[in-house]
Formats: C-alpha cells, sequence, structure tokens
C-alpha cells in the first residue's frame, strides 16, 4: 500500500465506523518489545539501529495480518507525511523526528500498527473504535506470539519485558481508550471524576494535549502500571473504570438535556451556526465547536451520519492533514483560513438543529445501555 | 524530577494537577540513585559493561542504555520500581513460544558440538545416535518456523 492509498483511506476508528462510540471513542493499545543483546534506540549508534531494523522489518512485513499493508522506512517520507501519520497515531512524534533507522508497517485497514525503532526496538499497536481493549489486545497478542518465535526478546522472569524506560517494565503494555465528555465538563463535574480515576492509579491527559485544557473535550485514560500485575487484570480494571466514567458522561448528557434543555440546544446551535459560518479557525477554537456538534449529534440534535462526520473532521482539521489537503506547506494563518473552509465545505449540507427528536433519546437512552455504578 | 518529554506523556503529566502524581512516581529516591554523591554513600558509578550506560545518563536521558543494564543497576532500579507500579515482579505474559525456539536452538547447537567430540573421538555408535536425535530436533525446528 503507497503512501497515498494509506491517506485516502481513513480507517474505521477514525470516522466512527461503529455505533458505539458516543463516549468512549477509541480504544488502543500497545506492546513495547526488545531485542536481547543489543541498545536501546535512544542510546544505540546509527549503525547499530539500522541493523535492529534489517533484523525486525522482513519479520513484520512478512506477517499475515499486514498483507497488502503499508510498510516504509522513515527516512523515505517527507516531514509533513510523517506528521500526518503522527496526526493518525499510527506513529509516535519522537519516531518521526528521529526516522534514521525507523520504520512502520501498518494494515490495511490500519487497526494494527508497527513502529522499528521507536523507543523501544519493536512496539505493537492496535487501535478499534469504541469500547474494545481485549479485542484489541487479542489480536495484538497473535501478533507478538508469532513475532516472539522469530525475534529473540529481551525478557526477565523476574522483570518481566524489559523496556527502554522502566515505566514500561513487566507486560510492556499500556491500554488506554479516548473519551469524549463534553457533559461533564460544561458540568463541572470532569474535576471530580478525573481525581478519581487518578486515585485509583490510571493516567488521565488531554488528547492533543499540549497544554492543560483538553481540546475537544477529549480525555484519554490509560493504565500507569505495567509490571505486578497480568495484562487481563490491567484490562479488567481499566475496562471497569472506563465503563464507570462512560456512564457519568452519559447521565450528566441526559440530565442536560432534561434539566437544561434551552441552555444546551443554544450551546450546540451556536456551535453549529460557527462551524457553518466562520471564516478563520484556529484548532483549539474548531475542536471546541466540533465537540459541541458531536454531542448535539448524540442527543438527537442532527440526523444519523453527523457524529461520524464530526470524527472524521477532527482527523482532517489537524495540521499536517490539513497540508496535504491543500497541497502544501502553509503558514498557520493560512491553514487557518483552509480549515474552516474544508468545515464549512463538509457540513454544507448539514440542517440547523431540531429539537424535536430529543424526548425519544431521553426515553431511549433511560432503558438503555445504563451502567452499575460500583 | 527527571523525566523524559515521552515518559511525562505516557504518564499523563500534562497539568500541574497531574504534577502531584509525577512526583509520587518519581520518588525522592530517584536524585540519589543518579549520583549525588552528598545523598548516598553507595551511590553506583560504575558502567553497563555490555553498552556503557551509567546511572549519571540514566538522568540525562531518561531511559536505559540497554537490557542489560536491568542487571548491572539492580539495586538501584528496583528501588525506583517500588514506587512506580503495582508490583515489583512480573506476573504476565511469558514469551513460551520464544523460549522454546531459544531452547530448541540451544539442543541442536549442543547437540552438534556432541556429534563433533563423538565423531573426532571415532566413537561411530554414539555419532549415529546424537545424528539421529539431531535430525528430529532439526525437523522440529522447521516445523515451528512454518
Amino acid at each position: 500500500m503507497r503512501f497515498s492509498t494509506l491517506v485516502k483511506h481513513p480507517a474505521d476508528w477514525m470516522t466512527g465506523k461503529s455505533k458505539d462510540n458516543a463516549v468512549v471513542i477509541t480504544s488502543r493499545i500497545r506492546l513495547a518489545r526488545n531485542l536481547e543483546g543489543v541498545s536501546f534506540p535512544g542510546w544505540a549508534k546509527k549503525a547499530e539501529r539500522k541493523k535492529v531494523m534489517e533484523s525486525i522489518f522482513p519479520n513484520l512485513t512478512a506477517l499475515k495480518q499486514m498483507d497488502k499493508g503499508f510498510a516504509q522506512e522513515l527516512s523515505n517520507l517527507t516531514s509533513l507525511e510523517k506528521q500526518v501519520l503522527v496526526e493518525r497515531h499510527l506513529i509516535s512524534r519522537e519516531q518521526a523526528a528521529r526516522s534514521e533507522g525507523c520504520a512502520a508497517v501498518v494494515n490495511r485497514k490500519q487497526s494494527l500498527s508497527l513502529m522499528i525503532n521507536e523507543e523501544d526496538h519493536l512496539r505493537i499497536q492496535s487501535i478499534r473504535s469504541g469500547m474494545h481493549l481485549r479485542e484489541a489486545y487479542k489480536l495484538i497478542n497473535k501478533v507478538d506470539q508469532e513475532l516472539e518465535t522469530k525475534l529473540c526478546y529481551a525478557f526477565d522472569e523476574k522483570l518481566g519485558y524489559l523496556t527502554a524506560c522502566p515505566t514500561n517494565l513487566g507486560t510492556g503494555m499500556r491500554a488506554s481508550a479516548m473519551l469524549h465528555l463534553p457533559a461533564l465538563v460544561i458540568t463541572e463535574q470532569i474535576g471530580q471524576v478525573l481525581q478519581a480515576v487518578n486515585k485509583i492509579g490510571l493516567a488521565v491527559r488531554g488528547l492533543f494535549g499540549e497544554g492543560t485544557e483538553s481540546l475537544g473535550h477529549m480525555f484519554q485514560i490509560s493504565n500507569q502500571s505495567t509490571l505486578g500485575e497480568s495484562e487481563e487484570v490491567i484490562i479488567d480494571r481499566l475496562e471497569r473504570v472506563i465503563k464507570q466514567v462512560a456512564t457519568h458522561e452519559r447521565n450528566a448528557r441526559l440530565k442536560m438535556l432534561e434539566e437544561d434543555r434551552d441552555a444546551l440546544t443554544d450551546k450546540v446551535s451556536r456551535a453549529y451556526g460557527l462551524l457553518r459560518f466562520a471564516h478563520i479557525f484556529d484548532s483549539k477554537e474548531a475542536f471546541a465547536h466540533i465537540s459541541l456538534l458531536r454531542l448535539g449529534a448524540d442527543l438527537g440534535y442532527f440526523p444519523d451520519g453527523t457524529m461520524e462526520k464530526c470524527d472524521s473532521l477532527m482527523m482532517e482539521i489537524q495540521p499536517a492533514h490539513l497540508q496535504l489537503y491543500a497541497g502544501k506547506e502553509l503558514e498557520p494563518e493560512k491553514r487557518d483560513l483552509i480549515r474552516a473552509e474544508i468545515i464549512r465545505d463538509q457540513l454544507q449540507n448539514l440542517d440547523p438543529p431540531a429539537t424535536s427528536n430529543l424526548d425519544n433519546k431521553v426515553e431511549g437512552n433511560d432503558a438503555g445501555d445504563e451502567l452499575p455504578i460500583e | 524530577m527527571n523525566m523524559c518529554e515521552s515518559c511525562a506523556d505516557e504518564q499523563g503529566i500534562t497539568s500541574l494537577e497531574d504534577f502531584k502524581l509525577a512526583d509520587f512516581l518519581i520518588s525522592d529516591e530517584t536524585p540519589k540513585m543518579v549520583g549525588d554523591s552528598n545523598a548516598d554513600a553507595t551511590v553506583n558509578l560504575s558502567e553497563c559493561s555490555e553498552c556503557g550506560f551509567t546511572l549519571e545518563d540514566l538522568r540525562k536521558i531518561g531511559r536505559l542504555g540497554c537490557s542489560s543494564c536491568y542487571s548491572q543497576f539492580t539495586s538501584d532500579i528496583q528501588r525506583m520500581l517500588k514506587n512506580m507500579h503495582r508490583g515489583v515482579e512480573h506476573k504476565g505474559k511469558v514469551p513460551t513460544g520464544m523460549i522454546d525456539a531459544m531452547n530448541l536452538r540451544k539442543k541442536i547447537s549442543n547437540l552438534k558440538a556432541a556429534l563433533n567430540k563423538a565423531v573426532k573421538s571415532e566413537n561411530y555408535e554414539k555419532a549415529a545416535t546424537l545424528r539421529d536425535e539431531l535430525v528430529k530436533m532439526e525437523k522440529l525446528q522447521t516445523e515451528e518456523v512454518s
């Protein structure tokens, strides 16, 4: 698969082609693995890194899951192309910056990606739409089991998989989910919820988390500890907590709909108006409004398919995707213009928010996916 | 507190509030182990025999040099792990496939050496048995790969 093909076809998880991703947008699992007897990528000399890549790369492309996939040494890609892969969460920022001796192998559906010479010699990652950590782990485990017969992993009976950073030691597994939590933010319950999550020993951070605030009300929850527990135990706890947070968000949404409907309708309508007609959008503002549109879509203000549109927009308006769309590198001011143009274009046929469906939504949801809170 | 950007990233340190968590994770033990000689007389100043890495480098880059560093700096790392993870002993997956494959490779190379020795000492009866065994093992190995 060529780069252009990869970019043309967004993965299912990016466009939300799953029915259950209104709150839990994506689930992701990654494993860190290293080869025995070679320095970790950050400490290795260039030649050593190259050797590692040459020994791992053919084993990855030979995987049957990688049939017709994308496989490329990063030094063969332009910096914009690498940035696109970063925005798609297929490679890390760090790997994109180093690039010498680094490679990425991605399957056709873009649900499985393998990275060579990132922080560790090998990272295996799987992303799914919705709450599907177990499925993601199953796939990743299969790949790992196949690779371990061909590669000599650095493994210690007592410390588990040996990783460049001791924070990944043991299972080498980081499991995470991306959650959309606008109602908890609006109703100011978010701090409390996140604090509780932190207390359990899980990490929380904003998506596009450069500052202290989360853009677009997106939060990532992941396990902090990787040693001392099995993969199953880690995933179980994470899943339980994520489901509880999702239930809180669900309840907050319904409560707003019941008790504060006018204010909610006003927020969603303002977001709609701005997105449809504004001419300059920086990322921050765009994410904030798209988030409200997405919330409105979930609550029945917009027709089916609107949420998917929001999800693909969030990908398309990121700097590298946007410049790829424009076909050239752009100054930030110019990007803001193009960003607004893409949004207007994508939403031109979207009708204003309708309030006629909202009551069904309240009843429908009450009967439905309520989750038990411990 | 010493932490590379990506560790900080992974641990969710993006806000001031989260920083408390970081302090908890990388406790006050960390500065001691990375070579502040006043703080601790037992500071480990040695180099990893495999890759030349020192704990001073850990302070600088926030990561270890190679997998052997873990055995080189065992006690320093153990101290750090207590505050970092829920346990200090691995309870997760074991790469049994890799271990099996490794054992098989080891067995084959041992058999080959023994066979050579038997041939050299003209112990042909033993060599024949060893060869049969070797063929069996090598067959097992190709089966596993395919």
